[in-house]
């Protein structure tokens, strides 16, 4: 096999002994930046890049990519632990991770997460390694047309998740229409900025959600007085393997989510413009509702961890594809990399690959390493983490509302996004005490934007016909899927009328 | 170390003008000091950077923070700040709030021109408003497509003449879309049907996927589809580019070069090239009002970074048109160029300028 002979290049490139350190320290970064937030892998990378002008051009690689690969798994603990998504990516392992820590288990939560995200995270490494061209020649085939029939997918399968339908409307609404704030993609115009030069840059997603779940569970704990955790929680922090080996446990059981996750991601991430934040909430609904109990989502399955973590590290290590094959930038940390590459006085795109060999295959190498490096420091730290839920709740909420500000802050450096944090929070312990679901407010918020661009643009490549959905031999089949999720719970109301006696109390789960 | 903003921009032209006059050839002979200065930094540098970590200002911005730091050229860091959203709107706000204060820069392109003129900020025309500072190069423009649907432009030529071509640039009513409406003008094309892009990745992605068939690209962007897959149709600059010499100009085409534009005294093709036309123009500008002494030590330390053989390298790996030009010689050269920005963008596609637009003229009037 020569892919397996240039990866082998691509490890001994690696195991030289300043490379392999360039690389760790990336990935101990990552892990931390990851932590923060707000503040992702595309930060970290970004803050870093001025360093390696004149770096040798491999470590400068794989240091850079060692942050990307660590950030991905740094994200998921704030999410568990506190509520408090780490990354876009790392919202939707919230919807039962956080579940999963009120009721003492936080450790497995975390140890289910990491093994998990190793999982995806490989699965997608040996694709990458094995199929890059076709792959990237696949993402060049889709489109706008092709991106909103894949969005019209994920949100497909957020139908009927969870809450009142009515309140689930709701929050849905409310999320497009805050998603539509800012410039308009398509005119240039701005919209709904009230003549307010600082809201022309929209409201982003990140500082919402922090505002929603973070903020609006401190409120909410410090409603009821912290009275029912506290107990629970602290129950938690045994140390030992047993959660590791149960993580296991739970991941053989439940391999073949891991496995569809995973790929479900990476086709998702090499997508130029999608990556893994779409990847993760398809994930997540499609567990959801390939389950035998769906009701049980949202309260606390290891399943809901599952999907969106395999789904989003996965799509993490897709998104750099075809960067690296292709030299399209798909994620904001892929173009950071690109302008490296360019930097260090390469050229991304097929050439590279026949051309540098070294350059790319060390790239190649990095990411097995660097997820291997990840997964044992992030295990072994699990304990340790969550004895931070021990630690009494008067000294960590101003600690989680602290981090919540300063995360927001530092997206775009902008005092917006921090009011949108503390307005939000508000707004977010309000709904919860009203029992809005919240889950679709940040599907929508989060997928509305590229979805109303790729409609816009899809449109006007047609003159305005809708049939070019169905009409383009990509997005027909993927059309036709969309359609179908959408019609599936007309479908289910339509069964049920037809056999009246076989009642099924799910609806309102 | 103090300095005293100056209002008198008289004052500015002036000083920056007897610098230039000592000759920018001679800069390079000349031992770059910052002893000579009299004005020097006190506190850390905010680059405010109009995109997103990764857009396109931004990687040359950590660029040249690299080559900065690498070679020691300033007492004091360099911090990068990214403030994306409303094209560059929020950021040249804040710019333009730091009046007088030589510790606030960004760097430039287009948009720098293009959003003060439909969005209503407190800058209106750059070169008055904010203080232009160093120009560091020209990123041209090409005209690309992808080998499936034309190999030459009179391939192209003919079938625009047929019916309406798709295409994609980076945003609503910028750089892209302007230089696209002017090029369907001038080469009597049905008007193209454009499509607005998050980025430029996505631009490169449109062609070379097959979505679109053509787009104006810097050669950077289109660099990794070439030639395999995408080429140049026609580069916009009187010469032809050393690394794609086999193909035209749009001078050689005869692309708009009898051909005036309607209420400008230019012809299409003068509008549509590098250096008396249109281009990415990469360099910094400032605060407002900035002292000459602190204009000195910004241009002495640009010119530090333009003479270093890894931007001149970068510069020739991707095509770029190497120019310097110091504070004084950007602005003058700034203001045509914004001028014909805003009489094309007003008067020949007619779109929707800022509420309050008015010309460089009427506005001294007023004040």
């Amino acid at each position: 096999m020569e892919s397996l002979d240039l990866l082998m290049t691509g490890f001994s490139a690696l195991m030289e002994p300043t490379r392999l350190g360039f690389l760790m320290f990336g990935v101990i970064l990552g892990l931390l930046v990851g932590v923060l937030p707000g503040v992702g892998g595309t930060t970290g990378v970004a803050i870093l890049l001025p360093m390696t002008v004149f770096l040798e051009p491999i470590s400068a690689l794989v240091m850079l990519a060692g942050i990307y690969w660590g950030a991905m798994y740094g994200g998921v603990i704030t999410s568990i632990l506190f509520a408090v998504p780490g990354n876009p990516w790392s919202v939707a392992v919230m919807f039962d991770g956080r579940p999963m820590a009120v009721q003492g288990k936080a450790q497995l939560a975390m140890s289910v997460a990491f093994t998990v995200s190793f999982v995806g995270a490989i699965v997608a490494s040996v694709l990458f390694t094995f199929f890059a061209l076709p792959f990237a020649q696949l993402a060049l085939r889709f489109g706008p047309p092709e991106m909103f029939a894949v969005l019209m997918i994920a949100f497909g399968t957020f139908v009927g998740l969870g809450g009142a339908p009515a309140k689930a409307l709701i929050m849905i609404a409310a999320g497009f229409l805050l998603s539509t704030v800012g410039l308009d993609v398509v005119t240039g115009q701005p919209r709904l900025t009230f003549g307010s030069i600082q809201m022309m840059q929209g409201f982003h997603f990140v500082p919402i959600t922090i505002g929603l779940f973070g903020i609006g569970e401190v409120l909410n704990n410090a409603a009821e007085r912290y009275k029912v955790q506290i107990e629970e929680m602290t129950k938690a922090a045994k140390l030992g393997l047993h959660d590791v080996t149960e993580a296991l446990r739970v991941l053989l059981k439940h391999w073949w989510l891991a496995l569809t996750s995973a790929l479900l991601g990476f086709a998702t991430g090499i997508l130029p413009g999608a990556g893994a934040t779409p990847a993760s909430f398809m994930a997540y609904g499609i567990a959801q509702k390939t389950s035998r109990h769906p009701e049980k989502f949202g309260k606390g399955v290891p399943e809901g961890v599952m999907a969106p973590e395999a789904a989003n590290n996965a799509a993490g290590t897709g998104s750099i594809l075809p960067m690296m094959v292709l030299g399209i930038p798909g994620s904001p940390t892929a173009a950071i990399l690109m302008a490296g590459v360019f930097m260090w006085g390469f050229v991304p795109g097929p050439r590279l690959f026949v051309e540098q060999t070294e350059f790319v295959w060390s790239f190649v190498a990095s990411l097995y390493l660097a997820n291997i490096a990840a997964v044992v420091i992030c295990l072994v730290a699990t304990p340790l983490l969550a004895l931070m839920l021990r630690t009494p709740y008067a000294i960590i909420a101003p600690i989680i509302v602290v981090m919540c500000i300063v995360g927001a802050y530092a997206i775009q450096n902008s005092m917006l996004d921090v009011w949108l944090v503390l307005i939000f929070g508000v707004i977010g312990f309000i709904l919860r005490r009203l029992d809005y679901p919240l889950a679709p407010l940040v599907v929508a918020l989060v997928l509305g934007a590229p979805t109303e661009t790729a409609l816009r643009q899809s449109l006007i490549m047609s003159d305005g016909s809708m049939w070019i959905f169905l009409e383009r031999p990509v997005s027909t089949p993927i059309a036709i899927v969309a359609i179908l999720l959408f019609a599936l719970p007309l479908i289910q109301i339509v069964w049920r009328r037809l056999r009246p006696r076989q009642d099924t109390g799910s609806a309102d789960g | 170390m103090q300095f005293t903003p100056k209002r008198t921009r008289a004052g500015v032209s002036l000083a920056s003008g007897l610098c230039l006059a000592a000759g920018f050839g001679a800069g390079a002979i000349m031992a770059p000091s910052e002893a000579l200065a009299d004005w020097e930094p006190e506190r850390p540098i905010e680059f405010v950077i109009q995109t997103s970590p990764g857009g396109g200002s931004d990687r040359y911005a950590r660029m040249w923070i690299g080559i900065i730091e690498q070679y020691d050229l300033s007492p004091v860091p360099i911090t990068p700040v990214n403030m994306p959203g409303g094209a560059g709107a929020v950021a040249l706000t804040y710019l333009f709030a730091q009046d007088g204060d030589p510790h606030y820069i960004t760097p430039t392109l287009n948009s720098l021109v293009t959003t003060p003129l439909q969005h209503q900020l407190p800058v209106m025309y750059p070169s008055e408003d904010l203080t232009p500072i160093v120009k560091m190069m020209m990123d041209p423009f090409q005209l690309w497509t992808n080998r499936e649907f034309f190999e030459t432009w009179e391939e192209f030529h003919e079938r625009c003449q047929e019916e309406r071509l798709d295409t994609l640039g980076t945003g609503a009513r910028q750089e892209d879309e302007i230089q696209l409406e002017l090029l369907w003008r001038a080469a009597d094309c049905e008007p193209f049907r454009y499509v607005p892009a998050a980025g430029g990745g996505d631009v490169a992605a449109g062609v070379a996927g097959g979505h679109q068939h053509i787009n104006v690209n810097q050669p950077a962007e289109a660099m990794p589809h070439y030639p395999e897959t995408m080429i140049p149709l026609v580069n916009f600059a009187q010469e032809r580019f050393e690394a794609f010499a086999d193909y035209p100009t749009h001078w050689e085409l005869g692309i708009g070069v009898d051909k005036e534009v309607p209420g400008i005294d230019a012809t299409y093709a003068e509008l549509l090239d590098l250096e008396t036309g249109l281009h990415q123009m990469r360099g910094i500008i400032g605060a407002p009002n900035l002292s000459d002494e602190a204009l000195e030590w910004w241009e002495n330390l640009w010119r530090q970074v333009w003479e270093t053989d890894e931007w001149q390298q970068f510069m020739r790996d991707n095509a770029m048109t190497p120019v310097f030009m110091g504070p004084a010689e950007y602005r003058e050269w700034m203001i045509p160029f914004e001028d014909f920005h805003m009489q094309v963008m007003q008067d020949v596609f007619e779109w929707e300028l800022r509420p309050d637009i008015m010309t460089r003229e009427e506005r001294r009037a007023e004040n």
